[in-house]
């Protein structure tokens, strides 16, 4: 396996705010797809927006394929194959399904390119296909979805990211989101989730990633991770003992 | 509701067009005690309080503050009766200095009177004694867009305590800020709370709820899942499968 993805010593936060990520260090392999889990305000969907060239980091390094990308934009990011599905659902609603997936293809020059990307994607989502004429902003929440995932396959990523795909969303239409992202394992795709529901993101991917408070605390198989005793402690705080007393 | 409760949340019901962000809802806060409200994103706590607070009216369930039902009553009225409340986004007056922010949360401030009036001497003196008391006495006459987003908290902070509530709702205080203030925001609540004020809290730093709660309460898809020490929350497997998915 090699490397994909490297974050060496990344440092990121908002504005004027205090560090989000405080030291991340995290290596994604290629061919090994991974989910990141961790409690709320962990920094989770912030480390998949310095990865994607949203928010710039404030130190550190980033490596892709070996290659320094900290502080590009989003655009060469996705020239390079990374392509991100952020947790607000946009697609653009007048517009129809087709004309939005082939919006994800924007970077590409090449017609014949975009049109059997847009066939495969098609293949992908038989819902989409189904409705390839309709307006994006008639579909269902599950529908478009899809639609966010189908569009950021468009380029073949190298790297999908997305942030908490089941978000809003029924379960079985969570499911069957990702059943989609568990197919794309052993393609040309390597996908880097990140889930607040632990248990369904796991399933999809081979690797887990621990994040709490802006800083990896462990990683290792996605069957797995979850036995790890330090979950209870990350999800349910350092143990207390007895409760202190009601004052009178 | 017994005797020593100040609180209590019956049945409360509230759905959002087809979602049903919250579910027969039903706990009670004792008097006196630091109580925290947790569960994972999407489990209703946000709206448990809005309820509450009259901030959103319940579709069916009661609210009973003191042993009054003001079910339905508005934020202000609930604020003249001793419960006030924080929110998670920050929501002061910008154009406005420090001070004329805390001034215009003094619940003697019908809205008539909230602006254009002069600052009564009593006013000035408790809301400067408020902001010494969480540390920010210094930026007074500081526009309140000046401050830090940590400043802004405490601020808020400050402000709910106007009213010389006897519940405060906080939710989640220790949202985005440093550990430093962390530890501040920690020792003022439970400096408050040692006076007499009873604290219910939203928060998601868990170590800081456990520590500080004389009782948790668990919420999960709207409804409550679990109540207890914190010693019998964290030992709940229960409590853990709903924050890792499993349900």
């Amino acid at each position: 396996m090699s490397a994909l993805l490297e974050l060496r010593d990344v440092r990121a936060g908002y504005g004027k705010g205090p560090d989000i990520l405080q030291q991340v260090d995290l290596t994604i392999e290629e061919g090994r797809s991974a989910c990141i889990i961790g409690p709320n305000g962990a920094g989770k969907s912030t480390l998949l927006k310095v990865v994607a060239g949203i928010l710039s980091p404030r130190a550190g390094e980033i490596l892709f394929r070996g290659e320094p990308v900290a502080g590009k934009r989003p655009d060469q990011l996705l020239r390079r194959g990374i392509s991100y599905v952020p947790q607000e659902r946009s697609v653009f609603p007048t517009m129809t399904v087709r004309e939005n997936l082939n919006m994800g293809a924007y970077s590409l020059s090449d017609k014949s390119v975009v049109a059997e990307r847009l066939e495969r994607v098609l293949d992908m989502f038989p819902v989409l296909a189904e409705r390839r004429n309709q307006l994006a902003g008639t579909l269902s929440g599950g529908e478009q979805q899809m639609l966010t995932l189908g569009r950021a396959l468009m380029v073949k990523p190298a790297l999908l990211m997305v942030d908490e795909p089941s978000l809003g969303l029924a379960p079985q239409v969570a499911d069957l989101i990702f059943e989609t992202l568990q197919h794309l394992d052993g393609s040309e795709t390597t996908v880097l989730l990140v889930e607040q529901n632990a248990h369904r993101g796991l399933e999809a991917v081979q690797w887990g990633i621990v994040l709490d408070l802006g800083t990896k605390r462990f990683e290792g198989p996605a069957n797995s991770i979850l036995d790890d005793p330090r979950i209870r402690e990350l999800y349910l705080g350092t143990r207390v003992g007895s409760a202190p007393e009601v004052a009178e | 509701m017994a005797v020593d409760d100040i609180l209590e949340a019956r049945g409360l019901n509230k759905a959002y067009g087809g979602l049903q962000a919250v579910r027969n809802c039903t706990f009670t806060v004792e008097r006196g005690s630091i109580t925290s409200l947790i569960g994972p994103n999407g489990a209703g706590k946000t709206t448990a309080f809005d309820l509450i607070n009259g901030v959103v009216v319940p579709d069916s369930g009661q609210v009973i503050f003191d042993g009054v039902d003001v079910t339905g009553r508005l934020p202000h009225t609930l604020t003249r009766m001793g419960m006030s409340r924080t929110f998670q986004i920050t929501r002061d007056l910008r154009d406005m200095t420090v001070l004329e922010n805390m001034v215009v949360s003094s619940p003697a401030r019908g809205w008539r009177t909230l602006v254009g009036t002069k600052v009564q001497r009593h006013e000035k003196d408790r809301a400067m004694d408020l902001l010494d008391f969480v540390g920010i006495s210094h930026l007074a006459h500081t526009p309140a867009d000046r401050l830090s987003y940590g400043q802004r908290k405490l601020l808020e902070f400050a402000s709910v305590l106007m009213s010389d509530p006897k519940l405060v709702l906080l939710d989640e205080p220790a949202g985005g800020v440093n550990p430093a203030l962390l530890e501040r925001i920690i020792d003022r609540i439970q400096a408050l709370n040692r006076s007499g004020i009873t604290f219910l809290l939203v928060e998601h730093k868990i170590d800081m709820v456990m520590q500080l709660s004389h009782r948790v309460i668990v919420m999960a898809h709207g409804e409550v899942l679990a109540e207890g020490t914190p010693d019998e929350i964290q030992r709940n497997d229960m409590v853990l499968d709903a924050y890792l998915g499993k349900v």
